[in-house]
């Protein structure tokens, strides 16, 4: 291997910005996204049409104690929001940007994305347990239900992009886009993907392992401080890797007339955040019973069906 | 000098998988709490991952996470965070027929080993192209790669049928 460590070095220090700036720039503009659609400002005070409130949060939620309950199991309690942000940085890795701009050009690079996906959701079961509390042990248990429910379809998704492109590198399944983009030739499977990954990401209607309403606030109800943020820092890394999975799959990745590679990119990679965040202000959230089956009675057989037919004109 | 570091990096992260396996084998077979052994034997597969990752082998590191982390392990959360059983009771202690296994596995390991010894082993320094596998299993290994997804199918045809029978005598 041939890697130079400072380049290695530099993509982490990278990642690690990509990280916080995404995360600082997503809750402002989710605010902002909920005041507007709910014919308010939303935040305004810190900075220009309140940019920097984000930033005055994190300070505070810096400084703030880490409260642990007493009851709770201290070693899981600890690891939890751990376990939950690391496997971000490796999933960043293979993420194309551009075609030049990407950490690592991993030929099985979408597997690797799909895989560390996963740990994310063990990290919410290690929250639920190490609590100590009803609600939150409810939401790392509804957690766990449901990631069969919806991995499964994303991973036929998934498959039948594999199988049109023949490759599991995302730099070659972008690049395969340069005319057509796949949306056009797949719009099914772009509904169920954006539909599977607004459960794996845990936004609402479909957030069942936090949900305000019947959990309080479900596996992190327990959090403070940082513990809290980590968490938050998570969802919303998860939200863009989503995204960014998203572009590449279905959006062409960095093809686009005029702008640069990574502008384009960029732009859709928050678009498709800012209909995830309209999802969560405009839906109200599902039941729990009713997400399970329409998982496996409705999205499992949509996609079983696109895929057979996907390979059966591929066949011909 | 750069070469060097990485070679040290190696090194260290191949502690530290070390670390991981062991500990997680560890806190998984002795640890009272089911969820302790759970996670116990999520930090050990994911070391054995971190392992096939540093013998060049990063698709069998990456459907190490999957099958047995995303799949395997998750179906032991299902029934952990299904059973029954009482937090304070926890799992029996090891007794003196957990030794068995033990002393079994490392007469096991402690032969291999010793017919490995002096025998000098080179690893393959050549990348093993990813579709290969794939043609393998689906050209020469078609007829056992279907028998194991039939094995597969009849499992889980057995559980549904299992968990109908029992619903209907509840």
């Amino acid at each position: 291997m041939n890697i130079s460590l400072l380049s290695v070095v530099g993509y982490l220090v990278a990642i690690a910005a990509l990280v916080g700036l995404n995360a600082v720039i997503l809750v402002w503009l989710e605010r902002k996204v909920a005041g507007h659609m709910q014919f308010r400002l939303g935040p305004m005070e810190v900075g220009p049409h309140g940019i920097l409130q984000t930033l005055a949060d994190g300070i505070k939620l810096v400084s703030k104690q880490l409260v642990i309950p007493d009851e709770a199991d201290k070693p899981l309690f600890l690891l939890a929001p751990i376990v939950s942000l690391v496997p971000i940085f490796a999933a960043m890795v293979p993420l194309p940007f551009s075609e030049t701009v990407q950490a690592w050009e991993l030929n099985i690079g979408l597997l690797l994305i799909i895989a560390l996906g996963l740990l994310n959701t063990l990290g919410i079961l290690l929250a639920g347990w190490g609590s100590n509390n009803k609600y939150a042990l409810l939401g790392g248990a509804r957690a766990v239900a449901q990631i069969l429910a919806y991995k499964i379809p994303l991973l036929i998704c998934v498959m039948t992009i594999i199988m049109m492109t023949g490759s599991f590198s995302l730099r070659d399944i972008a690049i395969a886009q340069k005319d057509t983009w796949n949306v056009l030739y797949q719009p099914i499977l772009f509904i169920v993907y954006i539909i599977t990954v607004t459960l794996e990401t845990n936004r609402s209607p479909f957030d069942f392992s936090e949900a305000e309403s019947e959990l309080v606030a479900g596996f992190h109800t327990e959090y403070s401080g940082m513990g809290f943020s980590l968490f938050f820092l998570a969802e919303y890394s998860y939200m863009f890797i989503a995204a960014g999975l998203a572009t590449v799959l279905f959006l062409g990745g960095w093809h686009g007339p005029w702008l640069p590679g990574v502008a384009w990119t960029l732009i859709k990679i928050y678009s498709i955040i800012f209909l995830m965040m309209w999802f969560r202000w405009t839906f109200p959230r599902v039941r729990i019973d009713q997400m399970l089956s329409f998982g496996w009675k409705i999205l499992l057989p949509l996609s079983l069906i696109n895929f057979i037919i996907t390979a059966g004109v591929l066949a011909l | 000098m750069f070469d060097t570091v990485i070679h040290d990096v190696y090194y260290l992260s191949f502690a530290m998988i070390l670390v991981l396996v062991l500990g997680g084998g560890i806190i998984a077979v002795t640890s009272k709490s089911l969820i302790y052994c759970f996670f116990g034997l999520v930090g050990s597969l994911l070391g054995v991952a971190g392992l096939y990752y540093n013998l060049g082998s990063p698709l069998v590191a990456v459907m190490q996470i999957m099958i047995y982390i995303g799949a395997v392990c998750v179906a032991i959360a299902f029934g952990v965070s299904l059973t029954r059983k009482s937090e304070d009771e926890g799992v029996n202690p090891p007794d003196i027929k957990a030794a068995i296994p033990i002393v079994l596995v490392t007469a096991m390991l402690g032969s291999t080993l010793k017919g490995l010894q002096g025998r000098h082993i080179v690893a393959s320094a050549h990348k093993i192209d990813e579709s290969r596998i794939g043609w393998m299993l689906l050209k020469e290994y078609l007829l056992p790669f279907e028998i194991i997804s039939i094995l597969l199918t009849v499992a889980v045809l057995g559980a549904v049928t299992i968990a109908l029978i029992n619903r209907r005598i509840g």
